[in-house]
């Protein structure tokens, strides 16, 4: 008897009801923008309200725990970041800390996403969730989800990239280096960044003088093949043809593989002024690095003392009901 | 002292014993018991008016006519409706009982859809003629107690011979006659005195009134106790299976009924965790939920003022009261009372902010889950560890509800019924018996637990 008194004791006095806290307690928050400006953190809490609107707490601090305390007291309710859905930084802030602060937090999750912004204002319409916009807009998690950068962030060989939010859409890929903001690229570099990371499931434009064809990319895998001084990057694509623009006639055969070759030759293209951009920048943010030392087990040369090459392989299938 | 005497003088103050002196004979019996036509006709009308001879027996026209001896066995045919002839050294005793029985009546606790629509009745020779009607062997024996110093109730072991292993026979036949009681009324009382079930809430006897399910208990190698002036058998052994799974499932196709079989193996912890899993998800492990879900959750409970754990024992408790009131109602008044209690009241709760329209869905889960079950006493079990699961739950959340599953499945594996397993045929497992209870497939064999004879369809 004695024992399980003990035991019921410890139960009660170790585990548990610590974190016992009724749903009309908590402001459920679906997304964070953060800033950092004249000394203080500037932080805007969007939370769920009623009948699908949001409601906006806006703080500022010396630390994002005052900050967030702040927006909390005047929220009258629990933050809860559990079902959070993205987190907005600026150029202004550190992005040490930010990562720091959401990892060492024991109630938030690691898969909300990751986002840059430059927009001036963000939330100004409380019937538009920012953090569900962003989400859903997000093709593929595993790029910009927390978890994803905290991955890239502990690789210390391997540079991070946020993908942009601007107030209104998603759109280009922010490159951090040493968690330092680096340069921006556009849209259409951020279609070669997720081939080049064999995530990429959306369409591809093809250039045909001054029209265009756009496919739809079905299934990919990409490759990396390390030699001695040169990296061999081979792209297999099986696609679709979703628009046709261009003058090819694609019910014959020999049209079909010129548009192969068209869109090879321009994959194959964008690939090299990528790669090139990177080099330049000497900003990592494929893990290059982290594959040659995983090949060669030491890194003696970093990834932009190599020379790329871009083999691109298009193949169009679905083509049953196109041909003659 | 003769016996004439000695019953007025034991019989002072009985007010329907009647001693009635005819031409030198006398005749006595208890009015309320007696079939005051039986004794004109088996009696009264062949006594002669002239000489009365030494030995009447022979006269009287009754199927049952007994000698008496003793004054205990006198007492005891004059309990039981006999009228008993004192002719001058001779005393006999002639049936003539009064039919204070009810017809058969269609089973009112185990209704199936298919099936015989026979009940047992309170008679307990109109039941044993309802199973001697469907096992027709001189195989199937009756060993007969009488159980009670005051009520003398009459209590029968029926079983197979050849197909029941004779340890159980002997057992039950010996904690049957260690019974010292003053008076048993029911055959539900006698189940402490058979299985020690007092650490667990599950029933450890299965209670029936259909002569189908206790033909068929016998055909497996069960037995059968039957209790005069109790509409209702105990079915011995019986297992966690048996209560989740009735008799009407052998008449449906195996492809439909094994459907359902799952379905009811899945209402069985719907009953117990569903308010429990409920509570934690909405008080402590809110991230397990759908973010839409969580916000839908959360308006409904904004206007609430009790915490959910509050508000779900609440809930549960007035859906106890009504099942509670809606049972001992007469049926006339039981759908007012579920109209008045499912929809005003539930309607009124939810709209006076009492309760959230989610917590009425998560009660009418659970209590339509339980309502499955035909056996009131699995109902009452599941009841029970719905409201551990619950106290735990609120607790230690999502963790206190795996706690609760483990508590209840120790629980269960603790559980014999007389050496053998409550879980039986998972542990230990018998795919014989598996195939009989918890999945409907071909078999042609009994259970090694309940029987030697394993082979059916062999005398």
């Amino acid at each position: 008897m004695k024992k399980i008194l003990i035991l019921l004791l410890c139960l009660f006095m170790l585990t548990g009801c610590y974190n016992y806290i009724e749903l009309d307690e908590l402001a459920v928050v679906s997304s964070i923008l953060i800033d950092y400006k004249d000394d203080a953190y500037k932080v805007n809490v969007e939370v769920y309200s009623k009948e699908d609107t949001v409601e906006v707490f806006e703080s500022s601090g010396t630390s994002l725990t005052e900050s967030f305390t702040i927006a909390e007291e005047m929220s009258k309710q629990k933050f809860y970041f559990r079902h959070i859905n993205a987190v907005m930084i600026t150029d202004n802030v550190n992005v040490e800390d930010i990562i720091y602060y959401f990892f060492r937090n024991p109630d938030t999750n690691d898969n909300f996403a990751f986002v840059y912004t430059n927009a001036e204002k963000i939330y100004e319409d409380d019937e538009v969730n920012i953090g569900e916009l962003i989400k859903n807009n997000i093709e593929d998690d595993d790029l910009c989800s927390f978890f994803e950068i905290m991955k890239g962030y502990i690789n210390k060989l391997r540079d991070i990239a946020l993908p942009m939010f601007d107030g209104k859409k998603m759109g280009g890929i922010k490159a951090y280096k040493m968690l330092e903001p680096k340069e921006e690229f556009s849209s259409k570099e951020e279609e070669i960044f997720k081939v080049l990371k064999n995530k990429y499931d959306g369409i591809l434009h093809i250039n045909c003088g001054d029209k265009d064809a756009i496919i739809n990319i079905d299934s990919i895998d990409t490759k990396y093949n390390i030699e001695e001084a040169k990296i061999k990057i081979k792209v297999k694509l099986k696609t679709s043809i979703q628009e046709m623009n261009c003058d090819l006639d694609i019910t014959k055969v020999s049209d079909l593989k010129k548009l192969e070759r068209m869109a090879e030759k321009d994959l194959n293209e964008d690939i090299h002024k990528f790669m090139g951009t990177l080099k330049e920048n000497e900003s990592d943010i494929l893990g290059i690095n982290t594959l040659i030392r995983n090949k060669y087990k030491k890194l003696d040369k970093m990834f932009n003392d190599y020379d790329y090459e871009a083999k691109a392989d298009i193949s169009i299938y679905k083509k049953g009901l196109l041909l003659k | 002292m003769n016996f004439l005497e000695r019953i007025k003088k034991d019989y002072v103050e009985v007010s329907d014993l009647v001693i009635k002196p005819i031409n030198g004979i006398t005749i006595v019996y208890l009015e309320t018991l007696a079939d005051q036509d039986k004794i004109n006709d088996y009696i009264l009308k062949i006594i002669p008016k002239s000489k009365i001879p030494k030995d009447i027996k022979n006269l009287v026209p009754s199927p049952n006519v007994k000698d008496i001896k003793t004054y205990e066995s006198l007492t005891s045919f004059l309990d039981t409706g006999f009228t008993i002839i004192f002719n001058d050294k001779q005393i006999i005793a002639v049936e003539t009982k009064s039919n204070l029985n009810r017809s058969i009546d269609t089973p009112s606790t185990e209704a199936s859809l298919y099936g015989p629509k026979e009940s047992l009745v309170e008679n307990y020779q109109t039941n044993l003629g309802l199973i001697k009607r469907r096992i027709k062997s001189s195989k199937l024996k009756n060993t007969q107690s009488y159980i009670g110093k005051y009520t003398k109730t009459m209590c029968s072991i029926l079983y197979i011979k050849g197909v029941v292993k004779s340890e159980l026979v002997n057992s039950t036949i010996e904690k049957i006659n260690g019974i010292n009681v003053d008076g048993i009324t029911d055959v539900g009382e006698l189940k402490p005195y058979l299985v020690n079930d007092k650490k667990n809430v599950f029933p450890g006897i299965k209670i029936t009134e259909r002569p189908d399910v206790i033909a068929n208990a016998l055909l497996n190698g069960k037995i059968i106790i039957l209790l005069d002036n109790s509409p209702y058998a105990l079915i011995l052994p019986t297992f966690l299976a048996d209560f989740i799974n009735p008799m009407s499932d052998k008449y449906t196709k195996p492809a439909i009924v094994n459907f359902i079989k799952i379905l009811r193996l899945v209402c069985f912890f719907i009953a117990i965790f569903v308010p429990a899993f409920y509570v934690a998800v909405t008080t402590i492990n809110q991230e397990t939920i759908p973010t839409s879900l969580l916000i839908n959750l959360q308006n409904q409970r904004m206007d609430v003022p009790f915490p959910a754990v509050m508000e779900c024992v609440i809930t549960l408790i007035i859906c106890e009261i009504l099942r509670e009131s809606d049972i001992r109602f007469p049926s006339s008044y039981g759908s007012a009372i579920s109209i008045l209690g499912a929809l005003i009241l539930g309607e009124a709760a939810v709209s006076a902010g009492i309760v959230s329209p989610i917590m009425i869905i998560v009660a009418s889960i659970t209590f339509i889950s339980s309502m499955i079950f035909t056996d009131v006493e699995i109902i009452d079990a599941l009841r029970y560890w719905r409201f551990i699961s619950l106290f735990i739950a609120a607790i230690f959340g999502l963790y206190g509800v795996g706690i609760s599953i483990i508590l209840l499945f120790i629980n269960l594996c603790n559980y014999d019924i007389d050496g053998k397993s409550y879980l039986y045929p998972i542990t230990p497992f018998d795919l014989t018996y598996l195939k009989e209870t918890l999945i409907k497939m071909k078999n042609n064999k009994r259970s090694k637990l309940l029987s030697n004879n394993r082979i059916k369809g062999r005398l």
